[in-house]
């Protein structure tokens, strides 16, 4: 345990030898701590907090709470731990990151612990559905009655909000002038529901937590896994992952691009990017037997090597999109009305950080940060492709972005086509399923206990077409998992977009949602 | 790369010739051949090879495969196979008795193949075709259900 006032110079000359320091404190230093942080060691961004409630264990401390901050320039990341038992009193961190609220009102919900929220203003609220066997103290939301406008609410589930969410707005004339969200309706509980799971019933479940990126989450759930017990994949299986996360990219931005372009009643556009997204969905079924991404992925490999006849079918669809996007940019970028009709939402690179957003909505505002040049995973550091940047960080910008990183996905996966390595599909260790099957005691040992998880705790992220996201598992030395943690980038998003559609027409402000690319299944877990 | 592959290295001007000679016949035939079939697409594929809803596989004896060794039931995420049967922890995967009870609830199914994959004497496969919308409040099938929904 480290204590703060002595040893914080020697956190300055912290060596990061893996990907997450985890640092252990003592709960009076934290205020002092935190600010050091952010000013001294360049922490701008706090990803994730979350609790791990350790009522079985039966320790004196019945509550660990970790706060996940990274630095963006390093790409070095810092998690600061310490416990408390239930009457302890959390002082709210908004005050230095402001999208602490949303973690912190989660985490009062789910656990009844409090915090400190008298001073800050707060425009989310969680619809009454989680578990309380507690009183709910100390969460004040401020209401719209009071402020005597005309108010209009954009009823929940819209159709363009892609997912169920309630905005209520306060207007003057047509400026909105008050914003208030309602969410909370689709928590399924997920992250309780994998601590009982072994790791084959996990990955196959993590292709359903989020429909839209189902790929994106298999992966990630899979190599997490693989970085706790050390697994190492062979070459093909990589191509064919990286293959089908460029895919699934290019399908989640056409998606979003036609999305945008309903909005703006271009529906040329719209029924373009629509055809676009079921000629991606489709060479998505092909490979894996009319399914988006169940058992795609398995422990030191994939499951299926490439179909016969898919790589041809690939490039031509790849082709048409190609086509598609030289259209967009006669047609589209070159007009003017498309132009000023875009130019609304205005987010400040330095607002994004604030609130540390990542993905495209960083890209259009200027700053270059892209996880697959940063940290790059599988074979993105010999493949060779561009990061585009935006100036103003309005939904033009956004637009453009999604539109320049589709065509970047395509020249991976054709580079990737070219130079595709041959050999086995899943490795020769002892810890993928196949490779037993020739003992028979042994498997039937693995089928029915599981592997045994070390006690570890790995934080893993990828780049998913709109921002990071993790996933944190802790390990406690047996079969299942001890806490299992989703991160992803919308949910900062959602504190971002409240603020920013303030002072806008609010016909605009569906737009603006859907250019920040939130996703309420990932919110809301 | 695709540029390192044959047809675009440096050639002598005859063996060149004879090379796109090759290639433009080679093309212009199979265009003439494709006009005959029908047209190649992704979703006409996968949809001869999807993955559909478990059934259970029989002998030659009209008798079920299964050996009751309940590894689908244990592996299975959604938990959604019940079998009743005496099962012998120590013995050989591929021997046993054939069970008294096997209960798939279908609706609960993903179709995650971890079943199929598990089995060691094939008796289960993702390839049924049910009718969901017979009884709307039917959501067990039984062994002898399971069992004659080959299609």
């Amino acid at each position: 345990m480290i204590t703060v006032t002595e040893n914080l110079q020697s956190l300055e000359n912290l060596k990061f030898d893996n990907d997450v320091h985890y640092l252990k404190i003592d709960k009076s230093e934290v205020a002092e701590l935190m600010l050091y942080l952010k000013e001294h060691l360049g922490m701008v961004s706090l990803l994730d907090i979350f609790v791990e409630d350790r009522f079985l264990l039966g320790t004196s401390n019945r509550f660990l709470i970790n706060y996940l901050l990274k630095n963006l320039d390093l790409n070095k990341s810092i998690c600061v731990q310490f416990e408390f038992d239930e009457n302890f009193e959390l002082s709210s961190q908004s005050y230095i990151w402001p999208n602490a609220l949303v973690w912190e009102q989660e985490i009062s919900q789910l656990y009844g612990l409090d915090f400190s929220f008298q001073n800050f203003k707060n425009s989310l609220q969680i619809y009454d559905v989680m578990r309380k066997d507690f009183e709910v103290k100390n969460i004040e939301n401020k209401s719209l009655e009071s402020l005597e406008k005309f108010n209009l609410s954009l009823a929940p589930s819209h159709y363009l909000y892609s997912s169920d969410l309630e905005v209520k707005l306060s207007l003057n004339d047509d400026e909105i002038q008050d914003c208030f969200i309602n969410r909370g309706f689709q928590y399924r509980g997920i992250e309780k529901n994998c601590e009982n799971l072994t790791i084959e019933q996990l990955i196959a479940y993590s292709s359903k937590w989020v429909s839209d990126k189902a790929i994106f989450y298999n992966v990630l759930c899979c190599d997490s896994l693989e970085k706790l017990l050390s697994v190492e994949l062979p070459e093909r299986a990589m191509a064919i992952r990286m293959i089908l996360l460029e895919l699934n990219r290019i399908m989640d931005h056409c998606l979003s691009l036609a999305m945008i372009s309903y909005e703006k009643e271009h529906i040329n556009n719209y029924l373009l990017m629509m055809s676009f997204v079921e000629k991606v969905k489709s060479l998505i079924l092909f490979y894996n037997h009319g399914h988006m991404s169940t058992s795609f992925c398995c422990i030191g490999g994939v499951n299926n090597d490439i179909p016969q006849g898919w790589v041809p079918t690939c490039i031509s669809v790849l082709d048409l999109i190609e086509q598609g996007i030289i259209d967009i940019n006669k047609t589209l970028t070159g007009s003017n009305i498309w132009n000023t009709n875009l130019r609304v939402g205005t987010i400040s690179s330095a607002s994004c950080l604030e609130y540390s957003v990542t993905g495209p909505t960083l890209r259009a505002s200027g700053v270059n940060y892209d996880l697959r040049k940063k940290a790059p995973k599988y074979f993105y550091k010999d493949v060779d492709f561009d990061t585009p940047i935006g100036q103003e960080g309005m939904v033009l910008d956004r637009f453009l972005i999604r539109v320049e990183e589709i065509y970047q996905s395509i020249r991976i996966i054709m580079q990737v086509l070219d130079n595709l390595p041959s050999g086995e599909v899943i490795s020769n260790n002892s810890i993928a399923l196949r490779n037993l099957k020739t003992n028979d005691d042994l498997f039937r040992e693995r089928v029915n206990t599981g592997i045994n998880i070390p006690k570890k705790q790995t934080f893993n992220s990828i780049e998913s077409s709109n921002g990071e996201i993790g996933l944190h598992l802790v390990g406690q030395d047996s079969i299942k998992l001890s806490r299992l943690k989703i991160f992803s980038s919308s949910n900062n998003a959602l504190q971002l977009f409240s603020s920013v559609i303030i002072g806008q027409d609010y016909h605009e402000s569906i737009t603006v949602f859907t250019s920040l690319g939130i996703n309420m299944k990932e919110v809301e877990r | 790369m695709i540029l390192s592959s044959k047809l675009y290295k440096e050639h002598g001007v005859l063996k060149g010739l004879s090379l796109a000679v090759k290639y433009v016949l080679s093309s212009y035939l199979s265009n003439i051949s494709k006009k005959n079939k029908k047209t190649f697409s992704a979703k006409s594929i996968y949809r001869s090879y999807q993955r559909k809803y478990p059934i259970l596989l029989t002998n030659d004896k009209n008798e079920l495969r299964c050996v009751s060794c309940r590894l689908c039931e244990n592996i299975c995420p959604t938990s959604c196979i019940e079998i009743s049967a005496n099962t012998n922890p120590s013995a050989p995967l591929t021997v046993g008795p054939s069970p008294d009870e096997f209960k798939i609830e279908l609706t609960k199914c993903i179709r995650c193949n971890l079943c199929v994959e598990v089995c060691s004497v094939d008796a289960i496969e993702l390839s049924g075709n049910y009718d969901f919308f017979d009884d709307t409040t039917k959501s067990v099938w039984n062994k002898s259900e399971l069992v004659k929904n080959i299609k």
